[in-house]
């Protein structure tokens, strides 16, 4: 038996279907429903520019002849370019590692329990990728520095993607929180569409939402922001190039 | 109290909110199946890492092209690894001695079956089969023209070589590094994972 992509991909849902049940009781059910959603949407957005921009790629089994009497020859379900088990991974990770921060450092600041829920989840990450990029769960072809086979970059991606998550799901969900350097700009254009001046902590639930939403799309540029710099210091000192495009 | 009443009116759905908050029990309840979840999907990861362990031995089974699923004419055998000029004609009747193969290509090595008529261009044979990855030094395609006196930029190489290999990994400490690196991380993510959940139930039975 193989640990092909049909294997990673039943683990997966079937893990997640557990997850789901035991996160929606710990954390609440709108709470749990709202980072899930989140979670989905900015692991998509991630890695949606990542394959478009030839960064990784979910095609290896799609295109092996070995496969070809799986259905659609790898992944089931897709989400785009990029497969729902991929998300739901994100999702998992994510909202375990900000469990496991709040319940290790409950009295530290915000920062520090999203850097905790970052850090833990680069571990998670080095535990996945040597077997994700082994079996061609997912196929990585960035010029980068590379340690056994996984791009730094993508570390840095994954601590910044939970870091700036978490922050935002616990400044606007949990703790419901006005960003001093943000209230001006969020007042101007997030508060005037929900078409209210309310602190986020007298919010409804359903504008909460969309403030999470919004903040989560402000982080995507945080990401974006970050990202770039990680990318070309790595690129500079690339221990491998990317693959030829007819690959 | 009126004004009590108007202000909970008000913030109806923060109110609405705070109830929906767990109690301590049903929470730690969730928190515990999480766990539970996360560890055993570490204990498959683990033992999914055991699995991988043959074809991470081949360093350049990350980098390995799938082989693809478009099929040739019928007759001749092609190995997919090899470059073969555009345009050039296969003589009929001829064919170059492959193995069949239906493994994975990172198992077998580049090999495999492609039919083809007497007089069928090659280069049909080469649309349908990618350059090979699984080189150290930079291809150059045919055709393509390098001037003499120039040394050209020496491109990188499509595969990671030293600690940049998976491969150094799962061939070092005696063939066992992938087992021993996977296994260490997991048990490293488990106790992070118990210590969580040591903290929720001291939580539980102080309280």
């Amino acid at each position: 038996m193989k640990a092909n992509v049909i294997v990673f991909e039943a683990a997966i849902l079937i893990f997640f279907l557990f997850f789901y049940h035991g996160s929606s009781r710990a954390m609440g059910k709108s709470r749990n429903r709202a980072f899930f959603t989140g979670a989905l949407l900015y692991s998509l957005a991630i890695q949606t520019v990542a394959v478009l921009g030839g960064v990784m790629n979910f095609y290896w089994y799609q295109q092996n002849n070995y496969y070809k009497h799986y259905p659609l020859g790898g992944y089931i379900i897709w989400l785009g370019l990029v497969p729902l088990a991929a998300g739901l991974l994100f999702y998992m990770v994510a909202a375990m590692t900000q469990m496991l921060s709040t319940v290790m450092i409950p009295k530290a600041g915000v920062w520090a329990r999203s850097a905790l829920a970052g850090a833990i989840a680069v571990g998670f990450y080095l535990l996945i990728e040597p077997i994700a990029i082994t079996n061609h769960w997912w196929t990585w072809n960035l010029k980068s520095f590379y340690i056994i086979d996984i791009p730094l970059v993508a570390l840095f991606g994954v601590f910044a993607a939970v870091f700036l998550f978490n922050a935002v799901y616990t400044l606007t969900v949990l703790e419901a929180r006005d960003q001093k350097n943000l209230k001006k700009f969020e007042d101007r254009t997030a508060k005037k569409l929900l078409k209210t001046n309310h602190h986020p902590g007298n919010l409804n639930w359903r504008q909460l939402q969309w403030l999470f939403l919004y903040r989560l799309l402000m982080s995507l540029v945080v990401f974006a922001a970050f990202m770039t710099p990680v990318i070309v210091i790595f690129w500079a000192v690339a221990n491998r190039g990317q693959i030829p495009p007819n690959w | 109290m009126a004004n009590k009443r108007i202000e909970l009116e008000q913030y109806k759905h923060f109110v609405n909110l705070l109830e929906e908050e767990p109690n301590r029990k049903t929470a730690r309840r969730g928190f515990l199946t999480c766990a539970i979840v996360m560890v055993l999907l570490v204990v498959g990861l683990i033992v999914m890492g055991f699995m991988s362990t043959n074809l991470a031995r081949n360093p350049s089974n990350v980098t390995s092209k799938p082989q693809p699923k478009t099929s040739t004419p019928t007759g001749t055998q092609v190995p997919s690894g090899t470059e073969v000029p555009s345009g050039t004609q296969l003589p009929s009747g001829t064919q170059t001695p492959m193995a069949p193969t239906d493994k994975l290509m990172s198992d077998a090595g580049p090999a495999r079956l492609i039919d083809t008529r007497p007089g069928d261009l090659l280069a049909q044979a080469q649309s349908s089969t990618p350059t090979p990855i699984n080189i150290s030094a930079p291809s150059t395609s045919p055709g393509s023209v390098t001037s003499p006196g120039k040394p050209a930029a020496k491109p990188l190489p499509t595969t990671t070589s030293g600690a940049g290999n998976l491969g150094n990994l799962a061939n070092g400490a005696g063939a066992r590094g992938l087992d021993i690196y996977v296994l260490v991380l997991g048990i490293a993510l488990m106790i992070v994972i118990y210590l969580g959940v040591r903290r929720v139930r001291l939580e539980g039975k102080t309280k």
